[in-house]
């Protein structure tokens, strides 16, 4: 768009692309419930409701954690009392000094907890990540909001840089369904001239803390010249399990900086046991080829690695990714879309023994994992475009995620339900299936806790009976967008599944609100879902 | 710049707002580009208020417009789908809908219509609410720089292309017999094969190189089953010159006629025609939703209407 306006007075601008996202509702390569509605004008704002015309999040609440593939209690130790569970990062046209940016959030509104900018070099924007920095413009809690559309315009901090690609993150712990967005502007005074010097990243604050660090040290160290053994001052004298113990408190970044500071403190920092569970999702922006590199020697007894959200912008190579992963029992690469990554690492991942966990979701080279193996317990396939075919089978799997995976036939239902007994957890939202394969596998699978139908049309009275009948643990249950269940049958599921916590009914034509808001009474201990668009009263 | 042309459009859409036409102008500054000035008018045969300015009954439209190209599109619901409750008016406006969202947002690459429709459609599958319903599809997209009219059509919804008086490219009718067009579905639950259930693949694509000057006129079958191409061309005859308002003028005269026809009992329409041919003693129009658009392929920023 053409700057008409004097340098000094904001413009206003809408996002022109989706850069990148962690999840969404809709499916790949649709606009449905996905990423893409946030570019360009609002369609929705001000009405409320759940839109398809919306951006719309994968998920909310607790339901997705305490499910039986839950995330893993890989080591959290980052700072943040907030966890950041998604993001989407907008670009846009005009490079500009951000005064204000609105979020119209037009259904459960509340959820997005930081605001970072990126900055970076314009002619650097193809090559590597070494040229980007992020700052974080907003963060707050999560808020809990009245049930109406609304324009989120937080206060931003101030900054001189000008920036053209913000990323957005959520947290949805606290809410009752999907937070949606509609659109996102920002607004700010144009930066038309700049020069490639005012566009580097200055010099980050990780310098600034080091220098702390060493001036902190020094405090602490002896100068006693005569006595070699005392080199690193009264660490020297402190029990290595005391400073083992100090150092259990730190946090990646923290391992990282005290290792350069001294031999003594290098040796504790780079015990492997630090990098037994390696989360980087938190530090995703800092991941390259070259954090994979340096960290692979301390990571020769790395057994959780969550590398979700890295490799955005072609951070990640292949071939540095390969040779870190040799030794993991539980593999997390959600949305971990570099485009540099290339099939062998497929490969790669097949040769690893001891897998017991893997998130492939919107991964998008994932074409020919092999299902076949042993000792595999939780695999999501979500989001991607193949899974499976008639005689791959997985005994050992627990937890199956296949959410808008566009591969499973009703033939693939039937191989599941014969050869995955073990099975408690399976998401085949989306998919093509028929009412009698389902209801097989309700009767095959009787270990189930959680079985998402969402939007499959076909599930009827015969499906929530087979599991009625079956599934006696089932604790999560979701037949959004059926007309043909109706009010007896959920009577029955209700009665016969003591353990239901959590039920999602919305869009089934023939349960009405006022029905659920009953059953809401009888059962206080399930927590009913009844979305809606227009003209009727949310729960 | 998409997103200035579609304000431009909506602001000259929502202007429009309390009549059942749609006069639109999209505006853009390159001189050496054609553009389309298209104007639209339609009939519900039930007489029912429209539910929205985009929909006649069971046919709906749309018109959008981007930087670099202008795209006009109409659907045709399948009113067999009553007898099972389904509104099948819902299933075309959305389809209609969402083609345009498609291309306002961006989506459009490569002009193809064809895209446009599948997008349209995967979309239409994907909603949290259940939707079914058939429905054609007629969708042309003109690539302003190329100048080539690209079209993609399933069903007996159709175009003509109009050259100084007479029809240089149009259409052809998919039937699967008579009155029965080829159509996309998305059939309730357990009736999916004891529909007609068609594959965009089956759609009639054509591409073709556009003058200044020519007419397009896109329009339902609830047109051309009631007003024979001669008719037509008579009408459009009387369009007296490019402005949006002559445009408006020509289309909402033609949808008069093809709905004065409809209605007439004795009048021999191109459907009554047709149905004897096929050994179907039918006489007079035949009542049915009509939507026509017409379209005047322009040189863009020379135009009279500003």
């Amino acid at each position: 768009m053409e700057n008409k306006f004097p340098v000094g007075d904001p413009i206003r601008q809408l996002a022109i692309k989706v850069v990148s996202f962690s999840s969404q509702y809709g499916g790949e390569n649709s606009r449905t419930y996905g990423a893409l509605n946030l570019v360009g004008n609002g369609n929705i704002f001000p009405s409320y409701g759940d839109y398809t015309q919306a951006f719309v999040l994968r998920t909310y609440g607790p339901w997705w954690d305490i499910a039986p593939s839950g995330k893993a209690p890989i080591n959290k130790k980052a700072k943040r009392n907030v966890v950041s569970e998604d993001f989407v990062d907008l670009e846009f046209q005009e490079y500009v000094i951000p005064t204000k940016i609105e979020i119209l959030e037009t259904f459960n509104p509340g959820a997005v907890v930081r605001i970072l900018a990126l900055l970076w070099g314009r002619e650097d924007s193809n090559s590597a990540i070494c040229g980007q920095r992020w700052t974080i413009l907003w963060s707050g809690e999560p808020q809990k909001c009245p049930s109406k559309a609304r324009k989120f315009s937080p206060q931003l901090k101030k900054t001189q840089h000008p920036i053209n690609l913000i990323r957005l993150e959520f947290n949805q712990q606290h809410q009752d369904y999907y937070t949606e967005l509609d659109a996102v502007f920002l607004y700010g005074i144009p930066a038309p001239c700049l020069s490639s010097a005012e566009q580097k990243p200055s010099t980050s604050s990780t310098g600034a803390n080091i220098s702390l660090t060493a001036r902190l040290l020094q405090k602490l160290s002896l100068k006693d010249d005569k006595d070699n053994s005392f080199q690193n001052g009264l660490f020297d004298i402190l029990p290595s399990e005391l400073i083992h113990h100090i150092f259990s408190f730190f946090e990646l970044t923290d391992l990282s900086r005290a290792a350069r500071t001294c031999r003594l403190f290098f040796q504790h920092c780079y015990d492997p046991v630090w990098y037994k569970d390696l989360d980087l999702k938190p530090y995703w922006n800092l991941v390259t080829n070259g954090t994979l590199d340096s960290l692979r020697t301390r990571c020769s007894a790395t057994e959780k690695l969550d590398l979700s959200w890295s490799g955005p912008y072609n951070a990640v190579r292949a071939s540095s990714f390969c040779r870190f992963v040799e030794h993991c029992g539980k593999l997390d690469l959600q949305s971990c879309n570099s485009k540099s990554l290339s099939q062998g690492w497929m490969e790669n991942l097949n040769a690893l023994k001891n897998l017991k966990k893997i998130n492939l979701y919107r991964v998008s080279q994932v074409t020919d994992y092999e299902m076949n193996r042993k000792g595999l317990q939780h695999l999501n396939l979500g989001g991607c475009a193949s899974f499976l075919d008639g005689d791959r089978l997985m005994e050992d799997l627990v937890s199956l995620d296949l959410w808008r995976n566009k591969g499973l036939t009703p033939d693939g239902v039937i191989c599941l339900a014969d050869g995955c007994i073990l099975l408690q957890e399976l998401d085949i939202g989306t998919n093509v299936s028929s009412p009698s394969c389902v209801a097989y596998l309700a009767s095959k699978c009787r270990k189930l806790r959680k079985l998402f139908l969402t939007a499959i049309r076909c599930i009827d009275d015969g499906v929530v009976d087979a599991l009625s009948n079956n599934c006696s643990d089932l604790e999560q249950v979701d037949v959004l967008g059926t007309g043909l269940i109706q009010s007896n049958s959920i009577t029955r599921l209700l009665g016969q599944c003591k353990r239901l916590q959590f039920l999602d009914v919305s869009f089934c034509s023939q349960l009405s609100t006022e029905f659920i808001r009953n059953l809401q009474g009888s059962y206080p201990n399930v927590n009913f879902k009844k979305s809606f668009v227009v003209n009727e009263d949310p729960l | 710049m998409a997103f200035q042309t579609a304000v431009v459009y909506g602001r000259l859409l929502a202007s429009h707002a309390r009549q059942f036409v749609a006069p639109l102008l999209i505006k853009e500054t390159c001189p050496s580009k054609l553009h389309l000035i298209s104007a639209c008018c339609g009939f519900s045969k039930d007489f029912q208020p429209a539910k929205s300015k985009f929909v006649f009954g069971e046919d709906a439209y749309f018109v959008a417009g981007t930087k670099h190209s202008d795209v006009l599109g109409v659907a045709d619901g399948v009113g067999g789908w009553r007898q099972y409750g389904i509104d099948s008016s819902l299933f075309s406006s959305a389809l209609m809908e969402s083609c345009k969202r498609f291309v306002l947002e961006g989506g459009l690459e490569s002009s193809s219509p064809i895209n446009i429709v599948k997008a349209g459609f995967q979309d239409l599958t994907e909603h949290k609410e259940p939707l079914f319903g058939s429905s054609t599809a007629c969708i042309m997209v003109l690539d302003k720089k190329s100048q080539m009219l690209h079209s993609s059509n399933l069903g007996d919804s159709g175009f003509l292309v109009i050259r100084k008086g007479s029809i240089v490219h149009q259409s052809s009718e998919q039937q699967h017999y008579f009155n029965t067009p080829y159509q996309l579905a998305i059939p309730p639950p357990g009736q999916a094969g004891a529909v007609i259930q068609d594959s965009l693949d089956e759609a009639e694509s054509t591409s073709f190189s556009v003058e200044l000057g020519d007419l397009i006129v896109l329009a339902t079958d609830g047109l051309f089953d009631n007003v024979s191409t001669e008719q037509i061309l008579n009408e459009l005859s009387q369009l007296e010159d490019h402005s949006s308002e002559s445009i408006q003028h020509v289309t909402d005269s033609l949808a008069n006629l093809a709905r004065a026809h409809s209605f007439d009992p004795t009048f021999s329409s191109p459907f009554s025609k047709q149905a004897r041919c096929e050994g179907f003693n039918i006489i007079g129009g035949k009542p049915d939703d009509i939507t026509v658009l017409i379209a005047v392929v322009s040189e863009m920023g020379d135009d009279s209407d500003t």
